[in-house]
């Protein structure tokens, strides 16, 4: 019935099919043969499982067919985008009972398999009568339709079912949402508030239609981000409240229970403004307009009067009393870290000899700056090295005091840098005896200590290959004459034997 | 010992090693040769040569000896300081000036040297023969002219320039030309030249010509070979094909000179190597594009020169036998070759293909 396609073929007897970029045979179409419902449900389970339904519900037809022999079976129609894609649901039609076919109209042949890798071409085309033929290999089916199953009826019309077990491995903690009979909203909501759940409730209204006087009760709808395990399980087992879990962006279905066809993957079908949800006690699936959620803590607080308080009392502005005090030094045990020096000229001597033991660090990082009194040295990394001459500490950014006195009153450093200021640019120094005036230093005109600290040498500019030793260049060689000598060819000997 | 090389070292061998003046006296013979040797210890001048032959030495070997004063280094002192001497006679195949000029080849004729310290020494004396400069004098006047080779005139024959109507012309002469020009004194130079062959390699001219077959066992010294790769790609890829490529094929049809012809042609093939290293890589059209920018005017002689590398590289001798471990430079390498075989032509190639074969013998793998 059947002949494997072989590779760069490139005529076939059935219509509407070509070779694809691999030499895999493929038509417009993807069909797939299942005998029973549930290969038909297990198979978008398995779809859904590996890869999005997206990507073949847009001209996905369902239809239940029925052979010559009478039985009932169901023929799943997709648009074959691609051979990947054929291969995929075939080899889960296959593990399902089924079998792919591909083609175009009402001829469809099998689809390749590892007998034949390229697929297969029909020997002859039939001409039994049918709304479809399906070529295998030992037969040919001819079906005809009796109707066609929307997917999405398929989707809504089948039951959640419970899941093995206390546990739910795939709970999503973070995407729970409580769904509670009208009557027990505001104790929920008052429940969830006190234990500092944070959550967002609104009620939902059933879509219209059916007759008039049917009851639609109307329920509320609490979003929680985090539900704690004890508020969880008292949820799970209370009347009247059923917790879900959201799955995909429009779909609800109740903790405990999950839908036959994995909903994440077929997003497509569900309306943007609604929400669907499946409930597994009640065994229902509803479908609501997309309810507005507002904060729980809008609903729960209530109990508000107008005169609860008197009304405020204005108060007017007085007028501030100037309390200003002078700045004084006083003797105290403060100042541990020495900041700067001052150096009387007679020490300078000293200092001089110092600099010859004074570290690599010291000598960067002090500067130095000639006063009337003496050569200030500062170093904002101490001073410690240096033991002659006064030393200050730093009590604010820019201020130095000497060691054993601090300013009173004791303000904070940035209110006394800023009374004198002193920045990192001006230094403000406070000289000995107590009540002198301070002294402000251009810090920008210091120099550092190391600059100063060499005396001035000549240093011999040398090349650089004279210093590794080369010959820096080749130098012409000038040949002069000499005086010749009295004779010079006399007993000339050209021979070393002679 | 005679009064005319008393100042042998500080007059001759010095300024050769460091460039200056150069003063020449009466022709040395054997017999000044020999008691220069006997004597060579008590010389003055010793030191400053000898670290003036080191500096150059180092160059090439970072860790170089001061050389001693040998009698090889004397040798060829005198042969220069005659070849100067020879330079401002007139005549040169007669008598005893041709006797001073065979002598003078044949003084200078010595055995190769044993090392590389050896090598570098005798260079740095026998490269100061390239830059040898003479100031000649010519002057005219009233009553006749006279010319003074190396030489200052007398005051007399300047004076009263206006009244005996002086005129004087001041030409500089470059010696090295002037003695390749004369057949008895080009004897020296080729003596010098083998004598040093370290000298000839770096700086290969037309005239005379590269001797392979004594220096191409230097350029298998990493040291040496190091120095003169530098020098050469310092004058550019296709100036050197235009001095190289002859006395390369000259070499692989002297016998028994198989050796020195692979590693010659190895080392031309490293050349090619940096050259095409110094570059981004490129595919084939985009070297070929710039071999031709290269050969563009150039002589036929610089053409083959590619065609050597792309001979070399079919005979197993273009590359190294570790550049396949990185294949992105073995695939530039490859497309190189390729340029190369193409701006000569296949044929070509073939013909260089069997030269190669010819000179390299059992070195050569053909894949």
């Amino acid at each position: 019935m059947l002949d494997p396609v072989a590779l760069h073929q490139t005529r076939f007897n059935v219509p509407g099919v070509l070779p694809d970029g691999r030499g895999v045979l493929l038509g417009k179409q993807g069909a797939l043969l299942f005998p029973s419902v549930d290969a038909l449900v297990g198979f978008f389970r398995i779809f859904g499982e590996e890869a999005s339904l997206d990507e073949i519900l847009p001209k996905l037809r369902i239809e239940e067919v029925r052979g010559q022999a009478g039985a009932r079976q169901f023929l799943v129609l997709f648009h074959a985008a691609s051979s990947y894609l054929t291969d995929r649901a075939s080899r889960i039609a296959v593990l399902l009972g089924g079998l792919g076919y591909t083609g175009s109209g009402k001829h469809f042949v099998r689809y390749r398999d590892a007998r034949s890798p390229l697929g297969y071409d029909a020997r002859a085309l039939s001409s039994d009568l049918g709304d479809f033929l399906l070529y295998d290999e030992r037969f040919t089916l001819a079906l005809s339709r009796v109707r066609e199953v929307p997917f999405a009826q398929l989707v809504l019309r089948l039951s959640p079912r419970a899941l093995p077990g206390h546990r739910d491995p795939e709970l999503d903690r973070g995407r729970l949402w409580l769904l509670a009979r009208e009557g027990l909203a505001r104790p929920l909501l008052s429940y969830l508030w006190r234990n500092h759940v944070a959550a967002f409730a609104g009620t939902l209204e059933p879509t219209a239609g059916g007759a008039a006087f049917v009851g639609r009760p109307r329920w509320l709808l609490v979003r929680v981000d985090s539900l704690p395990d004890r508020i969880l399980q008292l949820a799970t087992d209370l009347p009247g409240v059923e917790v879900y879990q959201q799955v995909g962006e429009r779909a609800l279905v109740q903790v405990g229970w999950r839908h036959p066809i994995r909903l994440e993957a077929c997003a497509s079908i569900f309306e943007a403004d609604r929400l669907y949800v499946f409930s597994g006690t009640r065994d229902a699936a509803e479908v609501f307009d997309q309810p507005a959620l507002v904060p729980v803590q809008g609903l729960v607080e209530r109990g508000f009067q107008l005169d609860e308080r008197a009304p405020p009392v204005a108060q007017s502005r007085a007028a501030l009393e100037q309390i200003s005090v002078p700045l004084r030094l006083s003797p105290s045990e403060v100042g541990a870290k020495v900041t700067a020096v001052l150096v009387p000229w007679a020490r300078v001597a000293w200092l001089r000899k110092l600099v010859y033991a004074a570290p690599q660090r010291l000598l960067s990082s002090a500067k130095v700056m000639a006063l009337t009194e003496g050569l200030l040295v500062v170093a904002e990394d101490g001073l410690a090295a240096v033991p002659i001459g006064q030393p200050f500490w730093r009590a604010a950014p820019g201020v130095l005091l000497p060691v054993g006195h601090r300013i009173e009153p004791a303000v904070s450093e940035a209110v006394l840098s800023e009374h004198l200021g002193a920045s990192a640019s001006r230094l403000v120094l406070f000289p000995l005896p107590v009540g002198r005036a301070p002294v402000g230093i251009d810090a920008t005109s210091m120099v550092p200590l190391g600059r100063t600290a060499l005396e001035a040498i000549e240093v011999p500019t040398e090349s650089a290959s004279r210093l590794l030793g080369v010959a820096d260049r080749v130098e012409p060689v000038l040949v002069q004459h000499g005086k010749p000598g009295l004779f010079p060819l006399w007993g000339f000997r050209s021979d070393e034997g002679e | 010992m005679a009064a005319h090389t008393e100042g042998f070292v500080a007059d001759v061998l010095v300024p050769l090693a460091t460039g200056g003046t150069l003063t020449v006296h009466d022709p040395i013979d054997a017999d000044d040769v020999d008691e220069l040797i006997e004597h060579r210890a008590a010389l003055a001048g010793i030191a400053e040569l000898a670290e003036a032959r080191r500096r150059i030495a180092a160059r090439f070997l970072y860790t170089a000896e001061t050389p001693a004063l040998d009698a090889d280094s004397i040798r060829i002192g005198v042969a220069i300081h005659n070849l100067c001497w020879l330079l401002v006679q007139k005549k040169h195949d007669i008598g005893v000036v041709a006797r001073i000029a065979a002598y003078s080849a044949r003084v200078a004729t010595l055995e190769p040297p044993v090392d590389e310290e050896a090598l570098c020494a005798r260079h740095a004396l026998v490269d100061g023969m390239r830059t040898l400069t003479r100031h000649d004098v010519h002057v005219r006047f009233w009553a006749g002219e006279q010319t003074f080779l190396g030489e200052q005139p007398p005051h007399r024959l300047l004076r009263w320039q206006t009244v005996r109507r002086v005129h004087e012309d001041r030409t500089e002469t470059k010696l090295f030309d002037e003695a390749l020009g004369v057949p008895a004194l080009r004897a020296i130079v080729a003596s010098l030249l083998a004598a040093s062959p370290l000298t000839g390699l770096l700086f290969p001219r037309p005239e005379p010509p590269l001797e392979l077959q004594r220096s191409a066992r230097w350029l298998a010294t990493p040291a040496i070979a190091r120095v003169v790769a530098d020098t050469w790609l310092a004058r550019g890829l296709p100036a050197i094909e235009a001095d190289v490529v002859e006395p390369l094929i000259a070499l692989y049809n002297v016998e028994r000179a198989k050796d020195e012809a692979a590693i010659a042609t190895s080392f031309h093939s490293h050349l090619h190597l940096l050259d095409v290293l110094a570059r981004p890589p490129r595919d084939v059209e985009g070297h070929l594009q710039i071999l031709r920018g290269y050969t563009k005017g150039m002589t036929r002689t610089v053409t083959d020169g590619f065609g050597l590398y792309a001979a070399a590289d079919r005979v197993g001798l273009g590359r190294p036998a570790d550049l396949g471990l990185d294949a992105a430079l073995e695939r530039n390498v490859s497309a190189y070759a390729d340029a190369c075989a193409e701006l000569v032509g296949n044929r070509r190639v073939l013909e260089l293909v069997g030269l190669v074969s010819r000179g390299a013998g059992e070195h050569v793998r053909v894949a």
